[in-house]
């Protein structure tokens, strides 16, 4: 395959844009000091509605979601049109325990979520956990967005076998490594104005052009179930059937419940100037879902274009993220396909780079310092963190490299069932304290467990593999200490949701019984006004800084 | 009084749950712009969504 000149020359300028933008953001509404994490880490605690607007959504709506959900909808239908509920979900879910989150950070001057489980509970082995599973999370989290950019650069003819074939994906990793280590947070908060502005661009251009081109929507759904009715599988189609309605529920639930915490959706909200600002983005977060509806459909629009994935030279096989890049190769001019990819391109390195710093921010806070260097300044802190970033991202460049990215999918379907583990530590100890340290740390050890031996036991007869085939467990085979409450199920359920509930069972007879022995459950920094404090409050702990 | 009213509000936070009972919109027809319900229902949930917040923040105050 050759390279498409064109759409590489406009994909060059626009990266080189971008980096411009990424370097210039340490010098953007800064403050006294980079060098403290309140700086780089969180962009100085100051962002307000429009900013916030941008940076969470860069943050939250990844170039993979822009890839992967069509892929999703293009190979098995209906079941991918799970996004749509989960981000509809999220805001009315999240909207109260956020602000609360916001405001008790702000008090203590918390900059991770384990933080804040190291205040709320006092107990270092809770917020070791919330920050070792924040950190394996959101490694797969990063790899999977560099498999949305090699998707794109792999479409424009960037396509080399073995290692030297990762040499694009490289390259454009470093310069985002570069000036995220230099300008912290404000690098992607900067480049998301840009990121967003494409991507509504080549979104809105996409959902005016392409049915008019395909014959309308009614004969892109009519394409789509034609393809699905041919097919064997039965789980397969438009609509949902009955064995996967229950997968459906659970799953836009249980991501919904993951969203907010992951450490990077976190690190966007904490960075923002006021408790208003983020109730005002729960309100305006969703135009993006729209969005991200119509960017799902565009994976039946492929199905009526008659859309081949390309394949992947390193592996030797079909990658099906490269679907939606060939929808718009075939049905747009090179130039405007350009845009497209490079709206993808960026839309992969904004999250990565937040992810990058999220996991610093953990790292840094509560293993660094925590652990190994309790008396560290905040200088050293800062620099801990930037340094922590690299490794981070050159950790998820060596998953792409040495993993087939197939199985990168499926360490992201891990990341998200083990981190909704951790809901019971984080989000249910925003409202009360009933929850004892140790039934919460039987609660996270049997929920991961058991989440990790359901996923094992999953095959794919799809590609042939044996375990780790998807999230959907039939409940047939769901067994506890060898009682099967449904044998004989066809059914199917999101693992995460499932092993949630075993979490919280765990962690809720633990807690009673610890409770009956009187066993002492640590102390609490936090007072209930704590949670309440708004921007302004006398309360709050001024952010380091931060010129006078 | 007013707490109470407040409390009331964010019951709205609870509507938009009902986009997870799928047998209500798990339908081809009728169509709406060549969408089947199952599509077209689960996008009218994003302003439904929007509005059940957007209401919750106007009204509920500033409390917890």
């Amino acid at each position: 395959m050759t390279v498409r000149w064109t759409e590489t020359a406009i994909f060059a300028v626009l990266f080189v844009l971008v980096t411009g933008l990424g370097f210039y953001a340490a010098r953007w509404q800064r403050g006294g000091t980079l060098d403290h994490l309140d700086e780089w880490g969180l962009g100085g605690r100051r962002f307000g509605s429009w900013v916030t607007w941008f940076l969470i959504g860069g943050d939250l709506y990844t170039a993979y979601t822009f890839v992967a959900v069509p892929a999703l909808m293009f190979g098995a239908g209906a079941m991918g049109f799970f996004a749509l509920p989960y981000t509809v979900l999220v805001y009315p879910l999240v909207f109260l325990p956020l602000v609360r989150l916001w405001s008790v950070s702000r008090v203590h001057g918390y900059v991770t979520p384990a933080d804040f489980v190291q205040g709320r509970y006092g107990s270092p082995t809770l917020a070791l956990l919330v920050a070792v599973t924040g950190i394996v999370a959101t490694m797969p989290y990063i790899a999977l967005q560099l498999a949305g950019l090699e998707a794109v650069l792999r479409t424009m003819g960037l396509n080399g076998a073995g290692l030297a074939g990762h040499a694009p994906l490289f390259i454009a990793f470093v310069i985002l490594a570069l000036y995220t280590y230099q300008s912290g947070l404000r690098a992607p908060a900067l480049i998301a104005f840009v990121k967003d502005g494409l991507i509504y661009l080549v979104i809105i251009a996409a959902v005016i052009i392409l049915p008019a081109k395909l014959g309308g929507w009614g004969s892109i759904f009519d394409a789509a179930n034609a393809k699905f009715t041919a097919t064997k599988t039965p789980s397969d189609g438009i609509l949902l059937g009955a064995n996967n309605q229950l997968q459906y529920i659970t799953l836009a639930l249980g991501s919904a419940l993951a969203l907010f915490l992951y450490p990077h959706a976190v690190t966007g909200a904490l960075a923002s100037r006021s408790r208003t600002v983020i109730k005002r983005n729960m309100v305006a977060l969703p135009a993006y879902s729209l969005v991200l509806g119509l960017l799902a459909l565009l994976g039946y629009a492929a199905i009526a274009a008659h859309t081949k994935p390309i394949v992947n030279a390193a592996t030797g096989r079909a990658d099906s993220n490269t679907v939606i890049p060939m929808l718009f190769e075939g049905q747009f001019p090179s130039w405007f396909a350009g845009i497209a990819f490079a709206a993808i391109g960026i839309g992969a390195l904004v999250p990565a780079a937040i992810m990058s710093i999220a996991a610093a921010n953990l790292w840094t806070r509560n293993i660094y310092k925590a652990y190994l260097h309790r008396d560290a300044t905040t200088e050293q802190e800062c620099r801990q963190a930037k340094i922590a970033s690299l490794v981070v991202k050159f950790g998820a460049v060596a998953l792409i490299v040495l993993i087939d990215p197939q199985y990168s999918i499926d360490l992201q379907l891990i990341g998200g069932v083990i981190i909704l583990q951790t809901l019971p530590m984080v989000a249910i100890a925003l409202y009360t304290r009933w929850f004892h340290t140790w039934g919460l740390v039987a609660g996270w050890v049997v929920g991961m467990g058991w989440g990790l031996t359901l996923l094992y036991g999953i095959p794919n007869p799809a590609s042939g593999k044996q375990h780790f085939g998807g999230s959907a467990l039939a409940l047939d085979k769901l067994s506890i200490v060898g009682w099967q409450p449904f044998a004989g199920s066809p059914t199917q359920a999101y693992v995460g949701f499932v092993a949630l509930i075993g979490n919280l069972a765990i962690a809720i007879l633990v807690t009673i019984a610890l409770r009956q022995l009187r066993v002492s459950n640590g102390t609490d920094q936090t007072t209930p006004q704590d949670y309440l404090q708004e921007e302004g409050s006398p309360n709050l702990k001024p952010v380091a800084g931060l010129l006078r | 009084m007013r707490i109470m009213s407040q409390m009331w509000w964010k019951v709205l936070l609870l509507v938009p749950l009902l986009v997870l009972v799928t047998p209500l919109y798990n339908s081809d027809e009728p169509r709406v712009w060549g969408f089947p319900v199952f599509y077209w229902v689960q996008f009218l949930f994003v302003p439904l969504g929007v509005i059940c917040v957007a209401v919750v923040y106007l009204k509920a105050g500033d409390r917890r």
